[in-house]
């Protein structure tokens, strides 16, 4: 028995030694290949859409953190995913007075938000944070954007411990190959290009996207089936805001009525939301036009933007 | 819980460390923490039967027991009724009723009475087409003489709820299973490292082949009607593939992990895609279950038919597909499929060369001409029959049948075209490496039981260390699709 | 007819139905000794000796045998 425990371990041991650097060797290949499925780093500085066809990764979150390391002491500091980079501009914060940083990244669930918020809110320092939800983040169960962080912010036990308790295997695989890159400051000298297809990085994060026009199209009737996980990750961020008596304003930005209106649940999302603060649900507030303000269904267009944005700082001042 | 998940890693390394360190000295408490475990198990999965198994146990441990006392032949005939009709009846209600009624329903319809009856809200007990063909044999067998009645009832219920095998088995025939619980188990070694190695490798075929594949399957049966001929051939193939390499990994699984509490679970799969006609096809497939229909079902009827001799055969035969068939679900698909399986054997039986067991020469590296014909034949024949196995109706088998040998076989679809040439050329590499792994190992239980056994162990650790990086690498991974947001 | 010749008797009919000239039967053979014997080829292998012998078994006795010992026993039954 003892010698099959010691054996066991042994294997174990081996297989590690084995496996760690078959990931880094595999990844290293063709980063956008199908040769390396469970493998998923995607740095924003990559192709748009790779060899295959594949659609990568979207946000620029590589410049965002880069950026991100100049700032100090801001006055807003915007969270959330694409409806929060997309949909708060920076600019024109800028030109009410106040100095913002925007932090959301593509697919940020609250579980990628606590990672955020517990690296870079002491430095950031904000007098107040928007925070923008919606339903789908807190219905996911939010791997694509943990790989997300991995693969464009550095490694530390926080996400090790986060990469762990999602338990999948390419969050695993991409860790490792991340951990790598980051040990050795491979990322040092990479650049992400200003403008990415119809995407412009604007100074503090925000996303412009080439202006265009939504296409009304016809939406099913569906409902949001929340993820407990993400609703406790949620809590949890909040009580890091509040312990740093920080004003938290949680804000759910305009869809389309077409889109808005095909989901069930919307009032129970508000009830919800509601419970945890100041809270706006700009699909009430704002009366936009489907077809001018906004270029997809969840994402207000830069005139939209304006808007919203607008409507906004009214309300904070 | 399903053996790939942390879950039960858990509770088999928790279940393994108080078997093995804790009740190591004493029979009856290895065999209770087994009992223990199983209902545990059985519980997590589905507590709301956990009463039903225990009943069943119960049940035929006593019947069991007073078969084998009773001198009066009449007692003895209904107490094996009723652990038949417990047994029978049992699958009959859970697994049937509802497509007894709603065939029932169709029947009545065609002829133009609307009798519309009711199907009830039936749940089916987990592992109950395993566990009732288990206590079913048992009966039999005491009520035969084949098997001494246990009257320990620890280990009678460890033999109906072993919790390795009673989801998907194999089904172990209490005969060779029940003197083992019957001994205390010792230690082994090189049992529990042949153990560790199936369950690697079941879990390869499983994880890496099996759930590949069936990303590759599922859209092809879902949209059969829309694809050419090439796509349901390659669906057809693959299926084939896909469903072996599921179920067989299954059983290695269980049959290792069974090893590594000392037990050798009866085996499940011989290579079955390397049988040279379909009655060596069925000696390697699903072999607990054939081995039991032979002994319980198809024995008694050849005899009772050997007055009409070919005939008889057939006629055997196909009944014992048919109700090998049925055994796997309530769908006519399932019933056609067994009877057309029976088939198969008739031209066999005609020409008397059923039982010639035709096996491939040890040790060659590749087969013979000959022998590479009959493969290729047996399995596109086994390929065909898949069709109605996987096909959700009769119709839909039909169709896609139909789609096979008049549509054209152009346009080709995405599994053919570019676009996915990264990914396709992986999987063909991986059903190369399985072909050729499985082929060479086709002498064992398993096909990496004795690989590598001549090279010093660093050889076999590396082998070892690729199969979890294959894993690794290509095991689908199941996270929820983030549609919108990540734009 | 005396035992041993109904033993040879018996061996010829497995080699007719079996197709193997070299099958060699004793008392103590079982169907695990020899290769082509399994539950598919029994049957026929029953027939052929109920025909040979001119009697008939009952069900039971036929799943009953564990080895051609106890066949021929049988066999002896029905002569008594």
């Amino acid at each position: 028995m003892s010698k099959f425990i010691f054996t066991i371990f042994r294997f174990l041991i081996f297989s590690l030694i084995v496996y760690i650097p078959l990931v880094i060797i595999w990844a290293e290949f063709d980063r956008n290949s199908f040769i390396k499925k469970n493998i998923q780093y995607e740095l924003t500085i990559s192709k748009p859409i790779d060899s295959t066809g594949k659609i990568n990764s979207y946000g620029h979150m590589f410049s965002r953190i880069k950026e991100l390391k100049t700032f100090r002491n801001i006055d807003l500091l915007f969270i959330g995913a694409s409806q929060a980079y997309r949909g708060l501009d920076t600019r024109i914060f800028r030109s009410a007075g106040y100095n913002s940083f925007n932090l959301g990244s593509s697919n940020q669930t609250p579980l990628q938000s606590e990672v955020l918020l517990n690296r870079y809110l002491k430095e950031l320092n904000p007098k107040e944070i928007i925070y923008v939800v919606h339903p789908e983040v807190f219905s996911v169960d939010g791997v694509e954007s943990t790989l997300d962080i991995i693969a464009n912010d550095r490694i530390d036990l926080k996400i090790i411990k986060l990469t762990l308790s999602q338990k999948n295997l390419k969050l695993i695989n991409t860790l490792i190959y991340a951990s790598y890159r980051d040990l050795f400051n491979l990322n040092k000298n990479l650049n992400e290009p200003v403008v990415k297809r119809k995407d412009t990085y604007i100074k503090g994060g925000y996303v412009e996207k080439e202006l265009s026009y939504y296409g009304y199209r016809h939406f099913e009737k569906s409902t949001w089936e929340f993820n407990r996980t993400q609703f406790k990750a949620f809590e949890r961020s909040l009580k890091i805001i509040s312990e740093n008596n920080i004003k938290l304003i949680l804000v759910q930005a305009p869809t389309p009525k077409s889109f808005y209106s095909s989901q069930t649940n919307n009032v129970d999302f508000d009830n919800l939301m509601k419970d945890y603060g100041e809270y706006y649900n700009f699909n009430t507030i704002l009366n936009l036009d489907d077809s001018l303000h906004f270029y997809d269904q969840y994402h207000l267009n830069q005139l939209g933007v304006t808007i919203f944005d607008e409507k906004l700082i009214e309300m904070l001042d | 819980m399903i053996f790939n998940s942390i879950t039960f890693a858990a509770f088999f390394g928790i279940f393994f460390i108080l078997y093995w360190f804790v009740a190591k000295k004493n029979l009856s408490f290895q065999n209770l923490l087994v009992l223990a475990g199983s209902y545990l198990f059985y519980a997590w999965a589905d507590w709301r039967f956990l009463a039903f198994l225990i009943g069943v146990s119960a049940l035929n441990f006593y019947l069991g027991i007073h078969i084998e006392k009773t001198n009066n032949p009449k007692y003895k005939k209904l107490l094996l009724y009723i652990g038949l009709v417990q047994g029978v009846g049992g699958l009959a209600f859970f697994k049937y009723f509802n497509f007894f009624i709603t065939s029932f329903n169709d029947v009545f319809q065609s002829l133009n009475f609307n009798i519309n009856l009711h199907i009830l809200n039936i749940i089916i007990p987990l592992g109950i087409s395993f566990f009732t063909f288990k206590t079913i044999s048992y009966i039999l067998d005491v009520d035969k003489g084949k098997i001494e009645a246990t009257k320990d009832w620890v280990v009678f219920f460890n033999y109906v709820s072993f919790f390795p095998t009673i989801l998907s088995g194999p089904i172990d025939s209490g005969r060779m299973f029940i003197p083992q619980l019957q001994k205390k188990r010792v230690f082994d070694y090189r049992q529990a490292t042949n153990g560790l190695r199936q369950i690697l490798w079941g879990l390869f075929k499983k994880m890496v082949i099996a759930d590949n594949l069936a990303t590759i399957t599922n859209p092809i049966f879902e949209n059969h009607l829309q694809l050419p001929s090439s796509s349901l051939l390659l669906g057809a193939f693959f299926y084939t593939i896909q469903i072996y390499a599921d179920f067989s990994g299954y059983s290695d699984m269980a049959i290792g992990l069974g090893r590594l509490i000392g037990f050798n679970v009866t085996p499940n799969f011989n290579f079955p895609l390397f049988a040279q006609n379909i009655a060596e096809f069925w000696r390697k497939w699903h072999i607990s279950l054939t081995s039991w229909l032979t002994e319980y079902v198809f024995t008694p009827l050849s005899i009772s038919f050997r007055d009409l001799g070919k005939a008889g055969l057939i006629l055997a035969i196909v009944i014992n597909f048919t109700i090998c068939g049925i055994w796997h679900g309530a769908n006519w698909t399932y019933v056609l499929f067994g009877f057309l399986h029976g088939c198969l054997f008739i031209p066999l039986i005609l020409k008397g060369t059923m039982n010639k067991k035709k096996k491939t020469t040890k040790n060659k590296l590749l087969p013979t001409f000959k022998e590479f014909l009959n493969i290729a034949g047996t399995f596109i024949q086994v390929m065909f029959l898949f069709v109605i196995f996987r096909a959700e109706t009769i119709s839909n088998a039909f169709h896609y049948y139909l789609g096979i040998f008049s549509r054209s076989s152009f346009p080709v679809t995405e599994f053919e075209t570019k676009t996915r040439t990264g990914e396709n050329f992986v999987f063909i590499i991986l059903l190369l490496f399985l072909l050729v792994i499985e082929w060479r190992g086709r002498e064992n239980q398993y096909a990496i039981e004795n690989l590598g056994q001549k090279y010093p162990r660093i050889v076999r650790f590396v082998f070892y260390a690729l199969i979890i990086f294959l894993i690794g690498m290509y095991a689908p991974t199941n996270e929820t699709p983030f549609i919108y947001l990540k734009f | 007819m005396e035992r041993h010749d109904k033993l040879k008797q018996i061996n010829d009919i497995f080699i007719d139905i079996l197709d193997n000239e070299d099958i060699l039967i004793e008392e103590n053979t079982t169907a695990k000794d020899i290769d082509e014997w399994d539950s598919l080829t029994h049957i026929q292998l029953v027939v052929a000796i109920e025909k040979k012998f001119k009697i008939r078994f009952t069900s039971r006795e036929i799943q009953s045998w564990k080895n051609v010992g106890e066949m021929i026993d049988c066999i002896e039954t029905k002569f008594a």
